[in-house]
C-alpha cells in the first residue's frame, strides 16, 4: 500500500492508497489533492488575510460578491445551522465579522478529496486531515479498514478499534483545547463531554454533526441516535461512554478477511 | 490515572473517602502555606528565602503574579477566550471561556425525545491500526488566545 503525509492548512494529512497503481499514477493524484487543498485553504481560512473568509471578516466585500466556493461553504453552514437546532454555529454572538466555517470545511475538503480520488478510478483508500476521514473500499489483505479512537485522557492510548469501509468518522472534542500540562475547565456552558465520534457515509455530515453534537453535551449523543447513518460514540468525563445504537456494528464485523 | 481494566473497582470509593480527601487536602495546604508557599517540595522543612525551588520539572520565574485574559479567538463552535493565572511566577491553571449558545433556536433539540443510550468503561486497544481519530491537539483558536494571555504575563 501507498502511504503519504504532508501538512495542509495547519493540519497533519495522511493519504494511504490500497489500489494497485504504478508511482507515476499514484504522485499525479497526490499532487492534484495538494493543489486543492492549498487553493481551499487560500480561499477559505480565516486565518489568512487574502481569504474570501477574511475578506467578508474585514468587510472588504459581502458575502453575495463572495467566491462561488465560499458562497456554497456558507451555505452548507446555514443549512447545519439549521440542522442542529442552531448548536452549529459559526458566528461569535450572531455577527457577521467573526465567521469561522472551520468545523464544516475539515470534513468537507476531505470528503472533496475522496471525489477527487474516486473520479480518477481509485476504490480503495482512505484520506485523513487531522483526526477526520474518509475510508473506501478496503486496505491489502484486510475487509476494512482499521480505525482506533484516540483516548482523550491519554493521547498515546486507543480506547476503541472501528472497522470501517465506506464511512466517514469525525471527532470532536476538548482534549484539542488543552495542552498535556493545564487543566482547562469549561465555566460557562455545561459539558461533561471530552469527546464525541461521529460515524456517517460521508465524513462531511461526521464532520459537522460531531462538531454540533459536542456543543450540545450529553444530549448530542441523542441528536446524533436521531439523525437516520449516523452513529455516534461519547465519551465524558468520568472516562465512561455512551453510543448510539448501531454504533457497535462498527467492532464487530470482522476486520480479517 | 486508575486502571480502567480493573472491573472491580468500587463505585463509591468517591463517595466513602471524600471527606478523607478534602481533609488531606486541607493539611497539605496548610503545611505548604506554613512553608512560605513559594516551595513546592513539602518536605523541606526550612522555609526558602531565595529561589531555585527544589522541583526539577519547574523553570525560573517568567511571568508575573496575576490573572490574565487574552483576546477572544474564533474556534468554529464559538468564541475562545484563554485566562491564565499566574503565581509564583507560574501557570498554575488555565480557563476557558466559553460565550454561552444563542438557545431560542435550540428549543427542538431539547425536546426530541431521549431514547436510553447503552454505556460502557473504557478500555485501552491494541495500538495497531491504519489510522486514528481524535480531537487534534493543535487548535489555532486555542493558542492564539494563549499566546495573547501570556503576553500580557511577560
Amino acid at each position: 500500500m501507498f502511504q503519504t503525509s504532508f501538512v495542509t492548512m495547519s493540519m497533519d494529512c495522511n493519504v494511504i492508497i490500497a489500489d494497485e497503481k504504478n508511482a507515476a499514477t499514484i504522485k499525479k493524484i497526490i499532487d492534484e489533492i495538494k493543489i486543492f487543498l492549498r487553493d481551499v485553504e487560500s480561499e477559505l481560512s480565516p486565518f489568512l488575510p487574502q481569504s474570501e473568509i477574511s475578506k467578508i471578516n474585514s468587510g472588504q466585500i459581502k458575502i453575495a460578491d463572495a467566491s462561488a466556493r465560499a458562497q456554497h461553504i456558507l451555505n452548507l453552514c446555514d443549512e447545519t445551522k439549521k440542522l442542529s437546532g442552531g448548536y452549529f454555529d459559526i458566528k461569535k454572538n450572531n455577527k457577521m465579522r467573526n465567521i469561522d466555517p472551520c468545523g464544516l470545511v475539515k470534513g468537507w475538503v476531505i470528503s472533496q478529496s475522496a471525489m477527487i480520488l474516486k473520479r480518477r478510478g481509485f476504490n480503495n483508500f482512505l484520506v485523513e486531515i487531522s483526526g477526520d476521514m474518509q475510508t473506501s473500499g478496503r486496505p491489502k489483505n484486510k475487509k476494512f479498514w482499521a480505525i482506533g479512537i484516540r483516548d482523550p485522557f491519554e493521547k498515546n492510548r486507543i480506547i476503541k478499534i472501528l472497522n470501517l469501509s465506506d464511512q466517514g468518522i469525525a471527532t470532536s472534542g476538548t482534549a484539542e483545547k488543552g495542552c498535556h500540562i493545564y487543566n482547562p475547565v469549561d465555566n460557562k456552558t455545561e459539558n461533561d463531554l471530552i469527546s464525541l465520534t461521529a460515524v456517517s457515509p460521508s465524513v462531511f455530515d461526521a464532520d459537522r454533526f460531531a462538531t454540533a453534537a459536542f456543543a450540545m453535551g450529553r444530549r448530542g449523543l441523542n441528536f446524533l441516535e436521531n439523525k437516520k447513518g449516523l452513529e455516534g460514540y461519547a465519551i465524558f468525563k468520568n472516562q465512561t461512554a455512551a453510543f448510539t445504537s448501531g454504533f457497535k456494528k462498527f467492532e464487530t464485523q470482522k476486520c480479517i478477511v | 490515572m486508575p486502571d480502567r481494566n480493573n472491573i472491580n473497582r468500587d463505585p463509591n470509593f468517591g463517595k466513602k473517602y471524600f471527606w478523607t480527601f478534602v481533609l488531606v487536602g486541607l493539611i497539605i495546604l496548610i503545611g505548604r502555606a506554613k512553608l512560605g508557599g513559594g516551595n513546592t517540595n513539602s518536605s523541606n522543612t526550612i522555609p526558602s528565602a531565595t529561589s531555585s525551588p527544589s522541583s526539577p520539572s519547574s523553570s525560573t520565574s517568567k511571568y508575573r503574579n496575576g490573572t490574565f485574559t487574552g483576546t477572544s479567538a474564533d474556534a468554529y463552535y464559538g468564541s475562545l477566550q484563554i485566562r491564565v493565572s499566574v503565581a509564583n511566577g507560574k501557570i498554575s491553571k488555565v480557563d476557558i471561556l466559553d460565550y454561552p449558545h444563542d438557545n431560542h433556536t435550540s428549543q427542538n433539540i431539547n425536546t426530541q425525545a431521549l431514547p436510553l443510550l447503552q454505556k460502557e468503561v473504557l478500555q485501552t486497544q491494541s495500538n495497531v491500526v491504519d489510522a486514528v481519530s481524535g480531537a487534534s491537539f493543535t487548535s489555532q483558536a486555542f493558542n492564539q488566545s494563549l499566546q495573547s494571555a501570556l503576553s500580557q504575563a511577560a
